[in-house]
């Protein structure tokens, strides 16, 4: 009885105290897009091996997801979203300071499973019902961007799922549950097991990545050094490694 | 341990406990109804969004609680009747979805009924089936309910005095025969209870229905999903919209049917 | 005898149980199966009914074989006896009318409800029964299926004890109209004595002793036989709780006030208590008579008084000696009243 009463005691201490691993003033926090995952990951083990002492702490996820808890307060430092708008929004709002930077291009491409077996060729493809067709949520900004590229071509889209993230549109056409999806080029890249098909030109799509500091960022100096890393320094050849477009200054 | 001389102090223990932990309920519920833009609830809840998912949860949780039903209550038979090698692992098996997260179901149905899976080859070649439909939605969402079906009517079934069964048959009545006209009406109360318990946790289900059926608008888009994929976007008003729907179908029906079929005990 | 029920069971449940006994029922015959619990009267009832297979031997009933122990098993459902169990196994979720049809047509059951009397309670649910009108419906949904033979299980023991002798007169006329044979199982001698024509005594797994109800008192071959033979049978009318006795000139006081007219009087040997001298108290039936004889019955000792109350009592060999019993010695005896069980004769 007693042991247990001080295990639900301390239990309760740790729960109303604000955190029971309070954050060290050498992290610097990291909100990013979660089509970034791989890239800021290696940035991340890169930058920590020039810098020692600076310790980065990734926090990946959706754009609007991420912008959300800012909003709500998280513990952030810089925030990456995929959509330029999102970014836009969250400095309107105040909750940003900027001017924003941009630090990669990402392009629409089609993921087809190894061999296409149904030979997709272009995204009017995408008009053929009987094949099982795919695309991002449009709550989400691949999604978004899938809905402008057929917009802008004129295809009348014969779909059969939108996930709710590039990452698990992108599982369903390796596992060849479907046929093609619309993803992010780097997506393709990232994944051997599903092949890329471009679009056309007159289809395609791009979304910039945007990074600055929130308003409430603790550790100003060290961010400033991340976004130079990640414009010019070497984490600019990382974002091109993953098969990001370079943006230009 | 002394004497209890005052013998109040426990239940006020007790009640002191369950309020703290009535709260883990009640806030969530008020944080909800905060966030609600009830100005503008009425056009948000008739937009098609709304509407086609509503439609789609109404029908596919009806479906799954009765296919749970159909197809549970031989499996519960089965299990509390039949004596065979192996009855133990045949139900941890009918009852792993319970314990199992729905992605992993989802994903395993997938493995089995995908266009690549283990039978859904032969299965789409033979009758159409594709996990991107509305059959994909109630499939994943009787893979989840069933269970809890299985459990509360093998319960029952272990519960009844089987001598009523054997009165039947003394009188004439075929195993068939007993089985509808003697154990299935001494189950009903708990056949109601599980029909109940499936149909609410496939209203609720999520993680198998999105990883194995996909996500569209009006054809594989519940309630939970329309939730989910709308709360990651810009406007989260819908999102917020549905979920009010969720809590008002879901209390209404639990507190209805609750009284109506346990309210006499 | 092919018509009736001709049976040899014979179940092996474990090393230490197994039943092995012949019964043979006449059509129209009533047939009592008198044991203690754990005799083996359950597994008779299962065996018979077709809820469990014999071992060996055959049961038939008018020459069809229902069990033989090897190929040939008729289901329960095919068998046609009508089984009425012990705490009657109603279906509640049924009425009285549902009850009575569930293995018969409508008409039978209405028919069977006008015989057994019970045609007032067809629209009810047996959960609104007494015990004896629960009973009378167990007895006419299983005389509605018109059985070939009629197996009753302990039908008087979920009843207590006041609406138990009225429903053991109830049934005894019911069971005269059924034509077929009938087996009554119960541990109770009374049923047996007083609703059955031949008594079968069953004491571990065996059939110890068969006859009729006479022929056991007189010779019981066992000390269970014994002690139920022992239980003292008189003849008289009551009339508010005082008997007024057929064979002997002496009255009795009973508890059993409401039971009025011609009674069968059952006392139990050991209700029956001895004294040197007239005692005080409570008892209100306490006579002074002589000692016929002795007989030292093994724990127990069993003394036969004489007039004006020849009846056996059962006192222990150290009383025995104490009170210096023998024949010719003068004794007063005394029993309570509530241990004076007055029934309904019937017209037997």
């Amino acid at each position: 009885m007693r042991l247990g009463g001080f295990a639900v005691g301390g239990l309760a201490l740790c729960l109303l105290a604000t955190s029971c691993s309070a954050r060290s003033d050498d992290d610097l926090v990291v909100f990013g897009a979660a089509s970034l995952t791989d890239v800021l990951q290696a940035a991340e083990e890169q930058f920590e091996q020039d810098n020692p002492g600076i310790d980065v702490v990734l926090n990946l996820g959706g754009s609007n997801a991420l912008r959300e808890q800012i909003r709500s307060g998280a513990d952030a430092d810089l925030f990456i979203p995929a959509d330029p708008e999102i970014m836009a929004e969250a400095i309107a709002a105040g909750d940003v300071d900027g001017p924003e930077t941009a630090i990669a291009r990402n392009e629409l491409a089609i993921a087809v499973p190894a061999g296409n077996p149904a030979d997709v060729q272009s995204l009017s493809d995408f008009a053929r019902p009987e094949l099982l067709l795919g695309i991002c949520a449009s709550a989400v900004p691949c999604g978004q961007l899938a809905r402008a590229a057929f917009a802008t071509s004129d295809i009348d889209p014969s779909l059969d799922t939108e996930e709710p993230d590039v990452r698990s549109l992108l599982a369903k056409v390796a596992g060849g549950e479907l046929d093609a999806g619309v993803v992010y080029i780097s997506d393709v890249a990232a994944d051997p097991r599903v092949e890329l098909v471009a679009l056309k030109a007159w289809e395609q799509q791009s979304t910039t990545y945007v990074i600055a500091p929130t308003s409430g960022a603790t550790n100003a100096a060290a961010a400033k050094r991340f976004v130079d890393f990640l414009q010019q320094g070497e984490g600019r050849s990382i974002i091109q490694q993953f098969g990001f477009g370079s943006v230009s200054r | 341990m002394t004497a209890p001389r005052t013998p109040s102090r426990a239940p006020r223990a007790l009640v002191v406990l369950s309020l703290i932990g009535g709260t883990l309920f009640v806030l969530p519920l008020l944080g909800l109804l905060t966030e609600t833009p009830w100005s503008r609830l009425g056009s948000i809840l008739s937009d098609d969004i709304v509407v086609d998912a509503l439609v789609l949860s109404a029908v596919t949780s009806i479906a799954a609680a009765v296919l749970s039903a159909l197809f549970g209550v031989p499996i519960a038979w089965v299990l509390s009747r039949l004596q065979f090698r192996g009855r133990a692992i045949a139900r941890a098996i009918v009852t792993l979805p319970m314990v199992l997260p729905p992605v992993v179901g989802g994903a395993a149905l997938l493995f089995a009924l995908g266009r690549n899976g283990l039978i859904g080859g032969f299965l789409n070649d033979v009758t159409g089936f594709s996990p991107f439909s509305v059959w994909g939605v109630i499939l994943a969402n009787t893979f989840v309910a069933m269970p809890f079906l299985i459990l509360t009517v093998e319960g029952a079934l272990n519960g009844i005095d089987r001598r009523h069964e054997a009165a039947a048959q003394t009188l004439g009545a075929t195993d068939l025969e007993v089985f509808r006209r003697i154990t299935l009406p001494m189950i009903a109360p708990s056949l109601k209870a599980g029909l109940l318990l499936a149909w609410a946790r496939s209203l609720g289900e999520f993680g198998a229905t999105i990883t194995f059926a996909g996500n569209l608008q009006g054809r594989t888009q519940t309630l939970p999903l329309a939730v989910f994929v709308n709360l990651q976007s810009a406007d989260r008003e819908p999102a917020l919209a549905i979920s009010l729907i969720l809590v008002a179908i879901s209390l209404t029906v639990l507190v209805s049917l609750r009284d109506r079929w346990w309210g006499a005990r | 005898m092919t018509e009736g029920l001709r049976a040899r069971i014979r179940v092996d449940r474990s090393p230490t149980f197994s039943l092995d006994i012949e019964l043979a029922i006449a059509p129209g015959e009533t047939v009592a199966l008198l044991g203690h619990n754990g005799a083996g009267k359950s597994t008779t009832v299962e065996a018979i009914a077709g809820l469990a297979r014999v071992s060996a031997g055959q049961i038939a009933v008018n020459g069809r074989v229902l069990d033989d122990g090897g190929n040939i098993f008729v289901s329960p459902a095919q068998r046609k006896v009508g089984v009425v169990f012990q705490d009657y196994l109603l279906f509640d979720h049924l009425s009285v009318q549902e009850n009575l049809g569930f293995g018969a047509t409508e008409a039978k059951a209405t028919r069977v409800a006008e015989q057994l009397g019970i045609s007032d309670l067809l629209s009810m649910s047996p959960r609104q029964l007494s015990g004896g009108q629960q009973q009378r419906v167990a007895l006419g949904r299983a005389l509605a299926i018109e059985p070939d033979l009629l197996l009753l299980d302990e039908p008087l023991a979920a009843l207590d004890v006041e609406t138990r002798t009225a429903t053991r007169r109830t049934l005894a006329e019911h069971l005269r109209q059924f034509q077929g044979p009938k087996l009554l199982i119960t541990h109770d001698p009374a049923d047996a004595f007083l609703l059955a024509d031949r008594i079968y005594m069953m004491e571990n797994g065996r059939i110890t002793q068969s006859g009729t109800a006479e022929e056991i008192r007189q010779k019981p071959a066992t000390s269970y036989a014994a002690a139920v033979a022992g239980t003292n049978l008189l003849h008289g009318t009551n009339d508010n709780g005082t008997l007024t006795l057929a064979d002997h000139p002496h009255t009795l006081q009973t508890s059993d006030v409401q039971m009025a007219g011609d009674v069968l009087i059952t006392i139990h040997p050991r209700a029956v208590s001895l004294h040197p001298a007239q005692p005080h108290g409570s008892p209100r039936n306490t006579w002074l008579t002589t000692v016929a004889a002795v007989e030292p019955l093994g724990d127990t000792t069993r003394i036969l008084l004489a007039a004006p109350l020849p009846i056996s009592v059962d006192i222990t060999p150290a009383s025995t000696a104490s009170l210096g019993l023998a024949p010719g010695v003068q004794i007063w005896a005394s029993v309570k009243a509530t241990e004076i069980r007055a029934s309904p004769t019937g017209e037997r």
